[in-house]
């Protein structure tokens, strides 16, 4: 019975070492967690609407940044990016507005005398641009609209649609960041006449 | 047939004899001496007459202590230091014998029997393997005694870890669902706490250590100040033998780029003990240096030289017997640690954490006399050193400025911590235990202790005041923790207990009555808080009141019986009691620095209570198969007077504004229950070890002093009631296997299993306010994950020249050997680690020493 104890034994110390070498030396790896900032703490969106009336005719556009982290962000404000705006049926001719403090219209926590900006959570940051229709080589595109000639001494232009997208950068500490490029819908209606009625715009 | 026996005897010629599993009988029952010393008895009689042997000469090999068994064949030898010792029996006309292994543990009696065999020719010994019973069945509490052999085998790297291998405790050191600062440490049998700031005070070399007795449940009268369980740690001492080695272990053998599973860790040890006048004056020495680069070693590199960490410990010891009745001890121990805080968030700023050092001496002089064949004293006298630094070595190089947080807010990348402290405590302490056999059932010890201190703390501190997510609420000034103080507090106790046996089945009663006392010797400031305008105060010292002596009447019962021959129950119950430590008398209410206009965020209060607890349990044990000792142990703790936190607002004030000011008063408590079911084999060729099982719930109103001021700061309500602790640790399993394995290797693993312990889930999104603010703050309200360790250590003993007991035994010792990513703690929005991943959330990795001890 010894015998078989010892044999036993044996089996048990053989495998004992094998297994704790195995254990021991099988991954040594024990790197600790990498310094990585925060994927996300801000967030863009680009919202536009077709402003139109006695006296105006343009697109608005507005850009929203917001702070989706947990912190304050406090630093030199480094505002860069652009809102670029494309017709898709004639791609050739697009409009870039370039972000600047100057076209910040909400700005809680900047001081533009110092370019210091604190941005709490939650907080927004808007720029307002107005397009009119003109591209970056200051080409109109009106002539280039397809009207519908049902009103006689007011233009009703076809729907055309029109790409919108922005990029933005507040801190250098922060990668730019990228609005969700959205298609707009725009039927360019030009003068204003009474009697007309203005079909939707499909 | 006899001339089978003679070649059987001519066999038997040989040292080392075969190994009998004798017959012997065993009582390790009463608690005697001064918890340093312990007893060896028994009976010598004619093996095969039964008679008792007269005058058989007993001596315990290699020191002076010896004795001759009286006309009914009795022998008792008072006062042997705990060790494990050889003991000879001889007489003439009959075969010497040598008990080996005889393992004398402090405050306990031995007993050993001894058949001694007729031969008419005088032979060499026959030696005889002790084997201890596998039941006490005159004990009466729960306690459990390591050995110095044990202790080498088991893979632990101090001796607190013995703690957390029992049944009952958490891997923090909780014992019984009580906090770690409920246990209490002594060396030798004195006090080795750090009295300011709780805890252990010192570190012993791992070689000075002869056993260790960790007592979980009834303990005596004997034992104050404590209210979860009692750890006697006994040091070795020299004797007629010299005997001396050297240890050595690191852990990093393989280049970095392989093996990052490291401390870069070296640790040493020298260690030598002898005679310096045989069988009159004794010396012993250890002293051992650790130094690593801790876990943390791939952010410390950065910022500071190796070491970071250095430890540095010994106990020497000089032992004089001008008679075997007389005996004193000079000892003296030192302890010294340098080293430096990590935290996750400060890992690109290291540097502006704060250094730190303690410095721990303790110089002992200690006098046992026996003063006749019944009766005994011991009296001590030490003075015990404790100095902690934290920050730059002067405190005008500290600069008070908010440190920087990175862009992100996530990692402080510049700035230092606000924080200087210098702390110093000495404790002078009497000591005297007196024990007398009145007769032979009856056994009584009495004692006394006075301490005189000395306490000493001057502390900067200023800390951002955060959210319970651990936001700094950047417009919020500096909460001030500074204060300085000085006191000369006393304490003192006297004792006694009588142990009474029954002749007629061995049962035993113990009675103790234990009475201990406090002088806090300051004066209590009696400040008003004069509202200045809305939410600012104006502090007015009005007057002082002394602060009362507090006193304490602690009666102890316990009670064993056997039940039958394999059997035996047990019963104790006890009030138990530890007062504050002194930081919470102390802090803040210095008269003098209130009156110049220091404010503290949270001043000490000398007229605090003791924390004071009942507790009881009752058990069952019996022997299985005649191999395993198999207990199961029922306990109830109830604690009050807890210490906690109150936020105090002046009568006269307008507005609460902030949180006032607060102050430490006893108004919580705690309760624990549970079962422990041990299975143990401690006797056997191949493979001894024990299983148990723990099943305990223990839920209390408050787990640290701080709770009430931090729910006042963090603006949640203190409601009145009870939660699952922290250290609720429903199930636990612990397995501790020896195989003795082929090739004369040793073999020691350890499994510990324990179930989730609790933590609070109270998510926020933005780490101000909480997600759903409609649900109340429920402390420790989820669950944690499994733990499960195993730990195991290998190792094989060379003789290098058998003559002079030259050895080498080399070993490997193996730390969470699965690598397993066990979690030690969650934030409040569930993540492990926080939000940064901080690593710290789990116990630490795998970790594989090897060492090699020459001894000689």
């Amino acid at each position: 019975m010894m015998k078989q104890f010892d044999c036993v034994a044996r089996q048990y110390m053989v495998l004992v070492i094998v297994a704790a070498s195995f254990f021991a030396f099988d991954s040594c790896e024990e790197s600790l967690p990498p310094r990585n900032d925060p994927p996300k703490v801000l967030a863009v969106s680009l919202s536009a609407y077709y402003a139109y009336g006695y006296n105006t005719n343009e697109l608005r556009l507005t850009v929203d940044v917001v702070n989706i982290y947990d912190e304050t962000l406090a630093d030199t404000a480094a505002i860069t990016g652009a809102v670029e705006i494309v017709w898709t049926r004639l791609p050739q001719y697009r409009k870039t507005f370039v972000l600047s403090p100057k076209s910040m219209v909400y700005y809680h926590g900047f001081n533009p005398s110092t370019g210091e900006l604190a941005f709490d959570p939650g907080d927004t940051l808007r720029f307002n641009y107005a397009w009119d229709f003109t591209t970056d080589d200051s080409v109109s595109i009106l002539d280039d609209f397809q009207y519908n000639p049902s009103c006689p001494g007011r233009r009703i232009a076809n729907s055309e649609i029109l790409l919108l997208q922005s990029s933005v950068r507040i801190f250098s500490k922060v990668a730019t960041i990228y609005s969700v490029p959205q298609l707009f819908k725009l039927c360019y209606i030009e003068g204003y006449a009474f009697g007309c009625s203005v079909p939707d715009c499909n | 047939m006899k001339a089978n026996l003679c070649q059987n005897i001519s066999l038997n010629l040989r040292t080392v004899a075969f190994i009998i599993i004798a017959e012997v009988i065993f009582f390790i029952p009463q608690k005697s001496f001064a918890g340093t010393t312990g007893i060896l008895e028994g009976k010598v009689s004619d093996q095969a007459a039964y008679s008792a042997l007269i005058n058989v000469n007993v001596r315990v090999l290699s020191t002076v202590f010896g004795t001759i068994t009286n006309e009914e064949g009795f022998y008792h030898l008072n006062y042997l230091p705990p060790g494990t010792y050889d003991v000879q029996f001889s007489l003439v006309g009959y075969e010497t014998v040598v008990m080996k292994n005889i393992t004398i543990f402090p405050d306990r009696r031995t007993h050993v029997d001894v058949p001694m065999k007729a031969s008419a020719v005088e032979l060499k010994p026959v030696e005889i393997v002790a084997k201890r019973p596998l039941i006490q069945k005159d004990q009466p509490e729960t306690a459990f005694s390591i050995a110095d052999l044990k202790l080498e085998a088991l893979p632990v790297t101090t001796f607190q870890e013995v703690l957390t291998l029992q049944p009952g405790t958490t891997l923090e050191g909780n014992v019984r669902g009580g906090k770690t600062t409920e246990v209490v440490y002594l060396v030798d049998g004195l006090p080795v706490q750090d009295v300011i700031s709780g805890g252990l005070g010192i570190q012993l070399p791992k070689n000075s250590i002869t056993s260790m007795t960790i007592y979980t449940g009834g303990f005596d009268a004997e034992f104050g100040n404590a209210l979860s369980g009692v750890v006697n740690v006994v040091t070795k001492s020299g004797d007629n033998e010299t005997h001396g080695g050297i240890r050595y272990e690191r852990d990093k053998f393989l280049p970095l780029s392989l093996d990052q599973q490291v401390d870069r860790r070296n640790e040493a040890e020298a260690f030598i003990k002898g005679p310096i006048v045989n069988d009159k004056l004794y010396y012993f020495t250890s002293n051992q240096a650790a130094i690593s680069d801790t876990r943390w070693w791939q952010d410390m590199q950065y910022f500071f030289p190796s070491p970071v960490s250095r430890k540095f410990s010994g106990l020497s010891k000089i032992d004089y017997t001008p008679s075997p009745n007389t005996r004193l001890t000079l000892q003296g121990i030192y302890s010294m640690e340098r080293w430096r805080d990590y935290e996750f968030s400060w890992r690109y700023n290291l540097a502006g954490l704060p250094a730190r050092a303690t410095d721990t001496y303790r110089i002992a002089l200690i006098l046992s006399k026996i003063l006749s064949d019944n009766s005994a004293f011991t009296v001590s006298f030490s003075r015990y050193y404790n100095r902690s630094h934290v920050g730059p070595e002067s405190k005008s190089e500290l600069t008070i400025a908010p440190y920087q947080y990175d862009f992100f807010l996530r990692y402080i990348v510049s700035g230092n911590r606000n924080w200087w402290a210098e702390t110093r405590q000495q404790m002078y302490t009497l000591k005297g235990d007196y024990t007398s056999q009145l007769n032979p059932l009856n056994l009584f010890k009495a004692g006394f202790e006075i301490n005189q201190y000395n306490i000493f703390s001057d502390l900067i501190k200023y800390e951002p005041q955060l959210t319970y997510f651990g936001k700094p609420i950047e417009d919020e000034p500096l909460l001030n923790y500074s204060n300085a103080y000085n006191y000369f507090p006393r304490a003192g106790s006297v004792y006694v207990q009588d142990r009474i046996e029954s002749s007629y089945d061995g049962a035993i009663l113990n009675i103790g009555l234990r009475w201990d006392f406090l002088d806090p010797r300051a004066e209590r400031p009696l400040v008003e808080y004069i509202p200045v305008s809305q939410n600012q105060y104006q502090q007015q010292v009005k007057g002082t009141a002394k602060a009362s002596v507090k006193q304490q009447i602690s009666p102890r019962f316990a009670f064993a019986a056997p039940v039958d021959v394999q059997s035996m129950i047990f019963f104790n119950i006890g009030y138990y009691f530890q007062y504050p430590l002194f930081d919470y008398l102390y802090s803040g209410i210095n008269p003098t620095q209130i009156w110049a206009g220091a404010r503290n965020v949270l001043a000490g209060n000398p007229d605090l209570e003791p924390e004071r607890t009942i507790s009881w349990e009752v058990g069952y044990k019996r022997t299985v198969a005649d191999i395993v000792a198999a207990s199961i142990t029922y306990f109830r703790k109830s604690t009050k007077n807890q210490i906690d936190s109150k936020t105090l607002v002046p009568f006269d004030s307008k507005s609460a504004g902030d949180f006032g000011f607060a102050s430490y008063v006893n108004d919580s408590e705690a309760d624990a229950t549970g079962i422990e079911v041990v299975a143990s084999r401690e006797s056997g060729e191949r493979i001894t070890g024990s299983i148990s099982y723990t099943y305990m719930v223990a839920e209390g109103m408050s787990e640290t002093v701080n709770q009430a001021i931090n729910l006042a700061e963090w603006g949640f309500p203190i409601r009145p009631m009870t939660f699952p602790l922290s250290w609720d640790q429903r199930h636990s399993v612990k397995i501790d296997g020896n195989v003795k394995l082929p090739w004369n290797i040793q073999s020691n693993l350890i499994i510990l299993f324990n179930s989730a312990r609790p933590y609070t889930y109270f998510p926020t999104r933005d780490g101000f306010t909480p997600i759903d603010s409609t649900k109340d703050f429920v402390p420790n309200n989820a669950r944690m994950q499994d733990v499960t360790i195993v730990n195991l250590k290998m190792s094989r003993k060379f003789m290098l020249n058998e003559t002079h007991s030259t050895s080498a035994t080399v070993y490997i010792d193996m730390r969470n050997l699965f690598n397993a990513k066990n979690v030690r703690w969650i934030d409040s929005n569930g993540r492990i680690g926080g939000e940064l991943g901080d690593p710290s959330a789990y116990y630490e990795p795998r970790r594989v020493r090897m060492g090699v001890v020459f001894e000689m």
